[in-house]
């Protein structure tokens, strides 16, 4: 028994060490996500305000997919919003991927449109396309594609086979694009032909009216659920990705707001149709791709290309859709274990996808294995509570610090104006934010593994609300 | 023995700095607001001082000169400076033009003091000048010769603000000397925007179509694509040369299909048969020149042409059937021209048809509002 005991203290020991590293690593890692994050928007600010800046009326050729699976309150909404973007080369593809409820219908009555016999170019294998429609009475084509149920990937790979531009975007059906969106998102293309790939920002729509495409009113929602996941949403979108963009290591692309190259999504073999996570396993492919082909490339991110896109309202739709990030994530990472730890991928295999490894995927049995050994170290009576106590205040206080930085760092962002009362609210909810919504987000990720097999292709569906699309142009 | 936390009290100290500064920097950019708008009506009462003065007076004036010098070493002055013109141009262009000529050794100071700055902020001199310069009424070489050296500069953007100066600037010189160290440097400049940009020439396009042409040799492969689609909206007539180009095979892929495309828009008899020969092609290495082919031969309409396009419906080649289809949905199409149309038997000659002829789609965008 005693030797159980000395072993089990000696093994307390590595543990702790272990624990040290991963937490100073993690640290570490949102400390400089941060830092870079805040200057380079800072930078990007200081740019616009003294006309860096490229040629704003030439015009990249664009095709905008929207795959909708019963989106019947939402699509014409996001459509409409489409429709008034200040941009002139696009057009608009929205795919109903089988919806059983009346997203079609809404859509052609809405829209006016017409059905008709378009040829399909099947460069990627789908399910099958039933029938097309197109409205050409607007100021570009409005394609609407009905097909046989497949899922979003498979939506989107019909988007691409009927697009008709050199580039693509994808968009949720329940996100809307602010009028200078596509113009942002498109623009790093002018600069640097080697771009394959654009990534926006996506931020929470709740609390937020827009009228013509331009912010008219915004403040945090009110449910605290919500405005915590503004936190984690600005955390995320405005500190990682900037920093992963300073090595082309950016694994992620957001499928509500990303703009894509089509020949070289085309050549990589499109999207995924075997999983939950199209966006991410579709941006890690196009890096092994380009890699393997030598091709000269790069993925960017936009931190001024705005998509606004609904966020869960209640505990049990958030569960769900974390829950398929969560899958999306370890599909993604299973599939590409080729990049992990090796020298051919560079800095995307030994910084980006090492992070996503042991900070993403790995984090809730590291963390469930650290609630365990504080439990062990209690019974062992090593545990030092006084200093458990301290290092937790300070673990969240640095954590909610990160958060509040990030949230402030959407200053240097045009058109996003901050009230006191939303600064205040911010300053309360990033404590929340470390201490409350990062737990259901592990318990969702704990929850995502059992039944992994059985269920790794279900996409739970979150419910959505009704969004009206206020435009001033009366007809 | 090192204590691991003190990282953490480092990152929390230098975080909180950055909240701070960004909470000083809100709040300095609203005082700076108020004071810029203070400043703003402050320069342009200055200005308009100086217009009254150089009314009676057409000599700089020694104190505003040195006012200007002293101010245009931060940036954000300049930038109140250029608010204050843009404004006062709305109100009395000429006069403010007048202005600016008189002061314009201020800018060449300026220009020079700028050299050694941040690419950042002689992109925004030159992007300053390109807008509000006027060249109509007196060029300065010295700037011209300053804003050269922009072109050169690492920065994207400063190399785009220098270009559109020198197409507002309007001298056909300038323009090519400008791309002539871009093309020679290697220096990026998007093939797509520069057939744009060099649409927004002030000058007389003629020559800089002629002078263009006439240096299109020592051109990289893409700016000769890039000059052979601006060329396509020029009005000097090159048909025979570039005619002579295409059929000498002498030049890259990516410029033979520009000059195809140019030959869809501009008319030149004597091509028809270097096109019909494209179309007969089956060659999948040239399935490119089919392509564009097919597209631009819907210029020459006759019944050679349309029978061609009609064999083209078959190919094998999804964007030689749809090209072929919408250049003949665009022709006179004759009883016998529908009977073959219809005669296709091929599956998706047959539904590239049916979608081109029978679908009742508008070809052209409408301006339907949104509802």
């Amino acid at each position: 028994m005693n030797n159980l005991v000395e072993f089990a203290k000696s093994a307390l020991v590595i543990v702790d060490i272990f624990f040290v590293i991963y937490l100073i690593g993690y640290s570490t890692y949102l400390f400089f996500s941060t830092v870079v994050g805040s200057l380079m928007l800072y930078k990007h600010r200081n740019y616009r305000k003294l006309s860096n800046r490229l040629n704003d009326d030439y015009y990249v050729p664009i095709s905008i997919l929207v795959p909708a699976h019963n989106e019947e309150l939402t699509v014409v909404a996001t459509v409409k919003s489409l429709l008034e973007l200040h941009y002139r080369l696009y057009e608009i593809i929205v795919i109903d991927d089988g919806s059983t409820d009346n997203t079609a219908k809404e859509l052609i009555e809405h829209f006016h449109m017409k059905k008709i016999n378009r040829p399909v170019r099947k460069q990627i294998k789908t399910k099958s396309v039933t029938e097309i429609y197109e409205a050409d009475e607007y100021k570009v084509k409005l394609t609407l594609v009905r097909k046989e149920n497949g899922g979003k990937a498979d939506a989107l790979n019909v988007g691409i086979n009927m697009s008709e531009c050199p580039y693509f975007m994808s968009l949720d059906a329940d996100s809307m694009l602010q009028d200078d969106s596509l113009e942002n998102i498109a623009k790093p293309i002018l600069e640097d032909e080697r771009i394959i790939a654009c990534g926006g920002v996506v931020r929470i729509s709740n609390g937020l009216e827009i009228i013509d495409g331009k912010i008219n009113e915004y403040h945090l929602p009110k449910g605290l659920l919500v405005s915590m996941q503004v936190l984690e949403y600005d955390r995320s979108f405005l500190a990682s990705r900037i920093l992963f963009d300073q090595f082309n290591g950016n694994l992620i692309i957001s499928g509500a707001c990303g703009l894509f190259k089509k020949d070289i999504t085309l050549a990589a073999g499109g999207y995924d149709a075997d999983t939950v996570g199209e966006d991410f396993e579709l941006v890690i492919k196009l890096h092994v791709f380009c890699k393997m082909h030598k091709i000269d490339y790069t993925v960017k991110y936009v931190p001024e290309a705005i998509c606004w896109s609904q966020a869960p309202t209640t505990l049990k739709d958030l569960m769900k859709q974390r829950k398929r990030w969560n899958k999306g994530l370890l599909q993604g990472m299973t599939k590409y274990k080729e990049l992990f730890f090796n020298p051919k991928y560079g800095m995307i295999s030994f910084i980006s996808f090492l992070y996503y490894l042991i900070y993403e995927l790995l984090t809730p049995f590291i963390e469930l294995f650290g609630i365990f050994t504080i439990f062990l170290s209690y019974q062992l009576d090593l545990l030092n509570i006084k200093f458990m106590i301290l290092f937790m205040f300070i673990y969240i206080l640095f954590g909610g610090i990160l958060s509040l930085c990030t949230f402030l760092s959407r200053l240097h962002v045009e058109n996003i104006k901050l009230s006191f009362r939303d600064v205040f609210k911010a300053m309360a909810l990033c404590i929340l934010e470390i201490t409350v919504l990062r737990y259901i987000v592990l318990l969702a990720r704990i929850s995502s593994f059992i039944g992994y097999k059985k269920n790794k292709k279900t996409w739970d569906r979150v419910e959505r609300v009704q969004v009206e699309y206020k435009s001033s142009k009366i007809h | 023995m090192f204590d691991p936390m003190i990282i953490i009290y480092i990152y929390i100290y230098i975080i909180i700095s950055l909240i701070l500064f960004d909470l000083w920097y809100t709040m300095n950019d609203k005082l700076q607001e108020k004071r810029s708008n203070r400043k703003l009506k402050k320069y342009k009462d200055i200005i308009r001082k100086q217009i009254n003065i150089m009314e009676s007076d057409s000599k700089m004036d020694k104190k505003h000169t040195k006012r200007l010098r002293w101010n245009f070493r931060r940036i954000n002055n300049l930038l109140v400076y250029q608010d204050a013109i843009k404004e006062l141009h709305e109100e009395d262009s000429k006069k403010v033009d007048e202005y600016l000529v008189l002061y314009a050794p201020v800018f060449q100071m300026v220009l020079h003091f700028y050299r050694k700055k941040d690419s950042i902020y002689k992109a925004f001199l030159a992007s300053f000048l390109s807008l509000y310069y006027p060249f109509h009424l007196n060029n300065n070489s010295i700037i011209d010769e300053e804003i050269m050296k922009y072109v050169e500069d690492k920065s994207i953007y400063c190399r785009e603000n220098a270009m559109l100066y020198f197409y507002r600037r309007g001298s056909t010189t300038l323009i090519i000397n400008a791309l002539r160290i871009i093309s020679d440097h290697n220096l990026y400049y998007n093939k797509k925007l520069l057939a744009n940009d060099l649409l927004k020439f002030n000058g007389n396009q003629e020559e800089l179509a002629q002078k263009l042409f006439q240096e299109f040799q020592r051109f990289s492969i893409d700016f000769q694509v890039s000059i052979v689609n601006y060329l396509r909206f020029s009005k000097n007539d090159l048909n025979k040369e570039f005619y002579n180009m295409l059929i000498s095979n002498e030049y890259d892929k990516e410029v033979n299909l520009a000059i195809i495309r140019y030959f869809g828009s501009k008319k030149y008899e004597k091509v028809l048969p270097y096109l019909l020969e494209l179309l007969k092609n089956t060659n999948k290495e040239d399935v490119e020149y089919r392509i564009i082919a097919t597209q631009a031969i819907k210029t020459y309409d006759c019944q050679e042409v349309r029978l061609a396009l009609i064999r083209c419906i078959s190919d094998d080649n999804w964007y030689v059937r749809k090209n072929a289809t919408s250049s003949l949905s665009k022709m006179k199409l004759t009883k016998t021209d529908i009977k073959k149309i219809e005669a296709i038997e091929d599956r998706y000659g047959k539904e590239m048809i049916e979608y081109t002829f029978l679908s009742n789609v508008p070809d052209k965008k409408g301006g339907r509002k949104v509802e």
